[in-house]
């Protein structure tokens, strides 16, 4: 058994970087004020050093316990993202119906033991289902499927 | 003002049935039963997928069938607790404890109308309380200045962070990362542009739809899909028959519910506390008070009836705060004041009066969705049942589809897909070392009030900070919000001095 919290260690470390990052640039791009009349950059800064002072402490923390670091499911990880991905990059040029089948049928594919069948059914019903909800019932002005030019 | 609340309820009711409202409840509370009912997509989740759906609408509609999503799936939840013993929604985890055990000895259609029954006495009563109390409490907030809601809203905050899973340091590193994220945008007295780094796209700040999406949508799905469970329905057919309790079922049932209406409709109230929290509580506190606490676990009704009236309870009561100080105090309760921001209504003690219709509207709606879930939740439970048998990964693709459709069809932006991604793997990846993401969406939703009170305050007292000591009620709350903060940082050391103990005394053997 692992005698620090590699999990926390790491958690804390990415946070005292992001804090500090976000402190030290509002620091440098945003006018501070005075406390009477507060700059736009006065609250960013002090979060961001909160931010990083609690970084440390879970970090501290981290090397007095023991633990172990969470396992990914690389696999629904990327099938997922892969989903989302797919569709903010179809949606606009190739309009709603190909951005749902992919964004459906990509993430189905999370699970391993899904039919590949159902799957493509699953995508098909949800694209024109998905379409006539937001087109027709919600009057949101989308386009089925466009072509680009 | 009391004098009032006859025409008030009046007015409420014209406005809750109206069609189109009624309409838009009955739409609502059937996805949340829907919803609850089915294992792996929580309250929140749902809320979360749907939301951009009602924004299409017309704002009283819209809160209406997001309000209804919301409690509907309270009513939902405990189905599958008692027929799968997989909580449908983490509020009614509890109810697996008994619910299961009164399942397998075939007695689910009692345990399913007792938790109806249950859900509609907390309900109920947590929504005559909102009606007593909101009048009152919005007329005192009336009085409240930028220091008092710069108080009350860090409150909030800290006791999010506190009541979070995991640890206090965690919950607070969470409640900062959601104020931080909320101040990207542009800044409402410089105009200049914070963490836009030249985007477009960020100018009015991250879309609370988008943040929400990711957090709760994206993630619980990467949380969960492609893992199976072999679930079983212990019973397939519910008849009417069967859901008759005996005697001595009601005898236990009536002072359980009671006592967990009581219990839910206080915790419902405060800051970061929610149904969850209101059902184990009502459970632990059943279990104390009763002579026989062994048959507890083995099929009790005081263990199904106290925590379903409980968090239905919770559930009403947890729009007082919402909408009379316009400080939510869930996620939940944070999306629908979102959404009522978003439809350019301000939640908060000036709503009551200026917006009769709406609020009185509102809490009217909650009656008639709460007989709506009774019908609903007994005579057609047999509809309910039939969909525990849809399998999960049919789910999570849809899940994953509305979800990307939904934020899309807001303003056409392909950016806030971009940033459901973003939420959604980072939300999922905090969750994974042990952080709540509960306390950061707090934060980000509540992160620019906060500011923009204290920077007011500021200007009012010419930079001197005495005067959140000078005002009485300020004082008071800031002071509770340091011992709330005392008491989390003591009970963080105690637990490392405690595993620091163990350590050396492992190494010595």
């Amino acid at each position: 058994m692992p005698q620090h919290d590699h999990a926390d260690i790491l958690a804390g470390l990415f946070l005292v970087a992001l804090g500090a990052g976000a402190g030290i640039w509002s620091l440098v791009h945003y006018d501070m004020g005075t406390v009477r009349m507060m700059g736009p950059g006065m609250v960013p800064a002090v979060i961001g050093f909160i931010i990083a002072g609690l970084g440390v402490l879970i970090t501290g923390g981290g090397f007095l316990r023991a633990g172990a670091l969470p396992r990914l499911p690389w696999r629904a990880i990327f099938y997922v993202s892969l989903g989302v991905i797919a569709f903010a990059a179809t949606a606009r040029p190739f309009g709603i119906g190909p951005a749902v089948l992919l964004s459906t049928f990509l993430s189905s594919r999370a699970d391993r033991e899904a039919s590949v069948v159902h799957a493509l059914l699953l995508s098909v019903v949800l694209a024109l289902a998905g379409f006539a909800l937001f087109r027709y019932a919600l009057g949101v002005p989308m386009q089925f499927i466009r072509v680009p030019l | 003002m009391s004098g009032d609340l006859f025409g008030n309820i009046l007015l409420g009711l014209q406005t809750a049935l109206m069609p189109v409202n009624l309409w838009y409840c009955f739409i609502g509370v059937s996805l949340g039963t829907l919803i609850g009912v089915v294992p792996g997509i929580g309250a929140l989740t749902a809320i979360a997928m749907l939301f951009p759906i009602t924004l299409h609408l017309e704002p009283t509609a819209a809160i209406i069938m997001l309000a209804g999503i919301f409690y509907g799936a309270g009513y939902g939840g405990s189905t599958a607790s008692i027929l799968l013993n997989v909580p449908g929604t983490p509020s009614s985890a509890i109810v697996c404890l008994d619910g299961y055990p009164l399942a397998r000895k075939g007695r689910a259609g009692v345990a399913l109308a007792l938790t109806a029954l249950a859900s509609f006495i907390g309900g109920s009563i947590g929504i005559v309380l909102m009606m007593a109390f909101s009048p009152l409490l919005a007329g005192i907030a009336l009085s409240f200045g930028p220091p008092e809601y710069f108080a009350l809203m860090t409150l909030g905050l800290v006791a999010a962070a506190m009541i979070s899973d995991g640890s206090a340091v965690k919950g607070l590193a969470m409640v900062a990362l959601g104020v931080l994220v909320g101040t990207a945008g542009t800044d409402v007295y410089t105009g200049v542009q914070r963490f836009t780094f030249g985007t477009l796209s960020l100018y009015q700040g991250f879309s609370l739809v988008a943040v929400t999406m990711g957090l709760f949508g994206i993630a619980e799905v990467l949380a969960t899909a492609g893992r199976r469970e072999q679930t079983h329905v212990t019973q397939n057919k519910i008849t009417f028959r069967s859901m008759i309790p005996t005697r001595e079922d009601v005898g236990r049932f009536w002072p359980a519910a009671l006592r967990g209406t009581g219990i839910g409709s206080l915790i419902g109230t405060l800051p970061g506390a929610g149904g969850t929290i209101a059902s184990f509580m009502a459970y632990s506190i059943e279990k104390r008070v009763t002579r026989t606490p062994e048959r507890f676990g083995k099929g009790a009704i005081e263990g199904i009836s106290a925590p379903e009236a409980a968090n239905n309870a919770a559930d009403q009561t947890a729009f007082i705060p919402t909408l009379t100080l316009g400080i939510p105090g869930t996620p939940t309760m944070a999306l629908i004041m979102g959404a009522l921001l978003i439809h350019g209504i301000q939640p908060g003690p000036l709503m009551i009066t200026e917006r009769p219709d709406l609020f009185w509207g509102l809490v009217m709606s909650f009656w008639v969705g709460n007989v709506l879930l009774l019908v609903l939740n007994l005579p057609l439970i047999g509809i309910w049942v039939r969909l525990l048998t849809v399998p999960y990964h049919l789910m999570f693709p849809i899940i994953v589809a509305l979800v990307c459709l939904g934020v899309y069809s807001i303003d056409r932006s392909s950016f806030d897909v971009w940033m459901v991604f973003l939420f959604g793997l980072g939300g999922y990846l905090l969750r994974l070392f042990g952080f709540s993401v509960v306390p950061l969406l707090l934060g980000f939703v509540l992160g620019p009030l906060v500011e923009e009170n204290f920077r007011r305050t500021m200007i009012i007292a010419r930079g001197d900070p005495s005067i959140f000591i000078d005002r009485p009620i300020s004082a008071a709350i800031l002071a509770l919000t340091t011992l709330l903060l005392l008491l989390g940082f003591a009970a963080g050391l105690r637990a490392m001095t405690r595993a620091r103990r163990l350590r050396t005394s492992s190494q010595t053997e």
